[in-house]
């Protein structure tokens, strides 16, 4: 490929994502401008900027506990990310690990609870946390988080079966138990991914919307969401 | 990485060791709680003092033989086929594209398209509520600029869907594109510049090299798509559209909720719910076979 070629294909290339880019940014910077308009130029399409005004803040900063609120999210959505990417980690090196008949029947119940949508299981849910006085408080929340694994424990699983098996077993004749093996070999070299799943958990959790709006009624656990 | 020393009976027992938290927490908060579901679903309650009556499996022969659920199985089926190219093929182009040559733009690209995934879903819809008004909304003064238009987006059958489809599918391409570019992590780059001092081409590294590697991400990212991708389009379709125009928008996740929390009806909406995991559970099993590593 000539030089010429190669760099009209690097420019091309950077144009067709920024573009792209820009096209996935524009809502965001749509709701960023509208937060500064005056409730009346909500949906004027120019406004002037002499008009942007930051009472939108203002009000919402007297109405609600914004603090309180981020705090209650911060560590709900953090208890329930660490504590579901630990499971699903456990569970995943447990399952890639060993080989034995009724394998696929494991997997399929650590993976199956995915296609339970959740609003089945508010109500019966919410039964249980206040059938065990869980109502209203941290554990009450991020409690039944922890029952939903299964994307994790898949990722995890997906990637330990690809994981190289001569960097256990060297780690093995060096007289490594299972748990060495899980905790010096594989946990260095699949941090990227771990990384990368806790930080979906964590945001799925940030955004949960109907778990939060039912175990909880004081404002003193509540999350934003509830009034986005 | 299976350790093919270990005593059968043993493995089983190591390997349900280490799964019984995530087990144990499973069958609290989602198989008991499913199981009830099963059973509330031969039983006609709505919630009320009144108590449940037996109805045997009056509430599945409704469901099966129901309009409503025929449509709403058919937008099913059309969101997971547009939602498999908005949340899985879009993000693993994306991400092999900007993993091979994003340079010094690596950053601003990561940060794009993962910045809507960190929106809140219903704060999400709200904005595109905003662009997607009929009279003053962005896009149809955009359309206008060249002449077309206005569009009353949401309240058009096939514009509605494409509204909701577009919203959720613009929040999932973000989540792709992380799950894709971790997997990237774990590839040797050296690995493809080897390939490529052998003469092959790009398109042939990709294919033949950075594919097969992520083929462990994909799996993935497209089972989540499947099973899960009709379930995101929730408050999109709550805020967007409620369901219309007269059901255009809902499929058969909505229709559930709807069943449960709109028409009151919990036993017809239990009977939906293990339909639901039936079908979806046997499209699950499915994939999982396919993919198994």
């Amino acid at each position: 490929m000539s030089a010429v070629a190669n760099r009209t294909r690097f420019v091309g290339g950077h144009v067709v994502l920024l573009a792209f880019a820009g096209l996935m940014l524009f809502p965001v910077a749509w709701a960023v401008i509208t937060s500064f308009k005056p409730a009346s130029a909500t949906y004027d399409i120019a406004v002037h900027p002499a008009d942007l005004t930051a009472d939108n803040y203002r009000r919402a900063l007297d109405v609600f506990p914004i603090v309180r609120l981020v705090a209650n999210t911060a560590v709900f959505a953090a208890g329930s990310a660490i504590g579901q990417t630990a499971l699903a980690l456990l569970a995943a090196y447990g399952v890639a690990r060993h080989s034995f008949r009724g394998r696929g029947v494991l997997l399929v119940v650590l993976i199956g609870s995915v296609v339970v949508p959740q609003q089945v299981l508010v109500l019966p849910d919410y039964l249980l946390a206040s059938h065990l006085g869980l109502l209203d408080t941290y554990v009450g929340l991020i409690l039944p988080q922890l029952g939903s694994t299964a994307v994790g424990v898949y990722l995890l699983f997906q990637q330990l079966s690809a994981f190289p098996v001569d960097l256990v077993q060297a780690a093995q004749l060096d007289g490594a138990s299972e748990r060495v093996v899980l905790f010096r070999i594989v946990l260095p070299n699949i941090r990227g991914v771990l990384a990368a799943l806790a930080t979906v958990l964590f945001i799925q959790t940030w955004n949960e919307y109907l778990w939060p709006l039912v175990v909880t009624k004081g404002i003193e656990r509540a999350t934003p969401c509830r009034w986005a | 990485m299976i350790d093919r020393l270990v005593d059968p009976k043993l493995a089983r027992r190591r390997a349900l060791a280490w799964s019984a938290p995530a087990l144990a927490f499973a069958v609290v908060w989602v198989y008991g709680p499913l199981a009830a579901t099963f059973g509330l679903s031969f039983y006609d309650w709505n919630l009320t003092t009144r108590p449940p009556s037996w109805v045997g499996i009056d509430h599945y022969r409704e469901l099966l033989t129901s309009r409503e659920v025929r449509e709403a199985a058919v937008t099913t089926v059309v969101s997971i086929a547009v939602l498999a190219g908005l949340a899985v093929l879009a993000p693993l182009v994306a991400a092999i594209a900007v993993w091979k040559r994003g340079g010094r733009l690596t950053g601003v690209y990561r940060t794009a398209f993962f910045l809507p995934v960190v929106i809140p879903p219903a704060a999400a819809a709200v904005v595109w509520e905003w662009l997607l008004h009929p009279v003053f909304g962005v896009a149809n003064w955009a359309l206008g600029g060249v002449g077309l238009g206005p569009y009353n987006w949401l309240n058009r059958p096939a514009t509605a869907l494409g509204a909701v489809l577009a919203v959720t599918g613009w929040k999932a391409f973000g989540l792709g594109f992380v799950l894709f570019s971790a997997g990237l992590t774990m590839i040797d780059r050296s690995l493809l510049d080897a390939a490529r001092l052998d003469g092959a081409t790009e398109a042939q590294v990709t294919r033949l090299l950075v594919l097969p590697m992520l083929r462990p991400t994909t799996a993935v990212v497209g089972f989540m798509a499947v099973v899960l991708g009709s379930q995101w389009t929730f408050s999109a379709v709550d805020v967007l559209t409620g369901g219309g125009p007269s059901g255009a928008t809902t499929n058969a996740f909505y229709l559930q909720y709807r069943y449960a929390f709109d028409f009151g009806d919990s036993g017809g909406a239990a009977a939906l719910a293990v339909l639901l995991v039936v079908v979806f559970g046997a499209v699950g099993i499915v994939q999982l076979r396919r993919d198994r590593t």
